[in-house]
């Protein structure tokens, strides 16, 4: 029961402090790869550390997995004589269905957004894949505003309109690798996942501000990337060519705010620049997603422990 | 213009390909697909295509001759300005190089640079 009750308590506090202490990531001193890491392994762990609670609840002797930790149950059965032995009960199946059907509910709206997607991608790469023409692994479209973009997946393609072809070497090369770090990535299924939650659970702060932090973060880490192949100024220039000979459309037009604080960004972290983060950095931010859980199990385990203490002598 | 399933993008790939007009039997004979199609599935392909404005057809004798109502260049100009004016399914999955921003993802970059020049 100590152990359920603290996995539960991590739950609740990954999901709503979570975005609050993984927010400091967001800086351009971190590298976005790494922040992106902490988002990613939050989620992945608020999920896991409900399932593992609910598989607790629902364990028979479930007071042989506390083991050291846990007394609560000895605890409340020398409180409780008997007779309210029956509500524990109830409430450990009530605790364990809630959790159950949430997760049945993030399992059914995933399975329907990445239907949804994965039928539009390919209606979509057909009629690329007919219209363009494929060299160098790009699929190249025959149109002077110069735009790009990538489709995830197995099947994905980068896209890119003749107008990057006729940019200078330096800006298209800057262009195509940040796409080719959207495929490497698999940013795309991240970005899924961060709607597939935030569809599902929005009322879990965790959950509703992922999908706009983790589109943030996949465009910094592709910028960042791209930089440390071609340098930031290569990157900088590809952004101007793009925006600054877009079409007067609503999207581009608006996409210049936010390029302008992308350059900003590609300015301020150039000191972070050089090697990409290897496998020891991910190590760490996965830690450093793993502390709210630990702390919280061991606050619950130290409450449980004083109650007890306070009790047994009476 | 409504898309296009992947039997009738090979089609249109066919049509653009060919120097003229092309009969059924033709547009069949030059289609690469993995099992051979019956002649009809490709005269109702070509239909759906013409229902759809993709293909313009004359009558040539007792048979149709279609052709493609636009070039290869113009229906990929038209995909990549539905690509940009789109929102819903285009705007989640692909990710564009420059791409629109909603104002709570521009809020968290500029709160980011913000904090970091208030400490430096």
């Amino acid at each position: 029961m100590t152990v359920a009750l603290g996995l539960l308590v991590a739950t609740v506090v990954i999901g709503v402090a979570g975005p609050f202490y993984l927010r400091t990531a967001v800086t351009p001193s971190v590298r976005p790869g790494l922040a992106l890491a902490g988002w990613v392994s939050s989620i992945a762990l608020m999920v896991l550390t409900a399932l593992v609670a609910a598989v607790v609840l629902l364990a028979p002797r479930a007071y042989v997995v506390d083991g050291l930790i846990g007394m609560s149950h000895s605890c409340v059965n020398a409180v409780r004589a008997d007779g309210e032995a029956v509500w524990e009960h109830v409430a450990r199946a009530a605790g364990a269905a809630a959790v159950f059907c949430a997760l049945a509910w993030v399992a059914a709206v995933a399975g329907r957004l990445s239907w949804r997607r994965r039928r539009w991608r390919r209606e979509h790469l057909a009629l690329l894949r007919a219209v363009s023409r494929c060299e160098r692994s790009v699929l190249w479209v025959d149109e002077d505003t110069p735009l790009a973009y990538s489709v995830g997946g197995r099947d994905g393609a980068v896209v890119a309109t003749r107008g990057v072809a006729r940019l200078g070497p330096r800006e298209r090369d800057a262009i195509l690798s940040h796409e080719r770090a959207h495929m490497r990535g698999r940013h795309h299924l991240l970005v899924l996942l961060a709607d597939v939650v935030a569809e599902a659970l929005p009322f879990v702060p965790l959950c509703r501000r992922a999908p706009g932090a983790i589109r943030v973060l996949v465009e910094l880490a592709a910028d960042a990337a791209a930089a440390r192949l071609h340098g930031p100024g290569s990157v900088r220039a590809g952004l101007l060519a793009v925006v600054g000979r877009g079409a007067p459309s609503t999207a581009l037009a608006m996409s210049r705010d936010a390029v302008e604080v992308r350059l900003r960004w590609l300015g301020g972290e150039r000191a972070a620049a050089g090697r990409p983060p290897g496998r020891a950095g991910y190590a760490l931010a996965a830690a450093l997603a793993l502390a709210p859980a630990l702390v919280s199990i061991g606050v619950v385990a130290l409450g449980v422990l004083a109650y007890c203490l306070s009790v047994r002598p009476a | 213009m409504r898309g296009l399933g992947e039997l009738e993008a090979k089609v249109m790939d066919v049509l653009w390909s060919a120097s003229g007009p092309l009969r059924v039997r033709e547009v069949l004979e030059r289609l690469d697909t993995p099992r051979p199609l019956a002649y009809t599935t490709v005269m109702t392909v070509l239909d759906n295509l013409h229902g759809k404005g993709w293909v313009r057809r004359n009558r040539a004798g007792r048979a149709y001759e279609y052709t493609a109502s636009e070039s290869r260049a113009e229906a990929g100009a038209k995909l990549l300005r539905d690509v940009l004016a789109s929102s819903g399914d285009a705007e989640r999955v692909l990710l564009h190089f420059a791409r629109s921003a909603t104002p709570e993802e521009s809020d968290i970059l500029r709160r980011a640079l913000n904090r970091r020049g208030g400490r430096g």
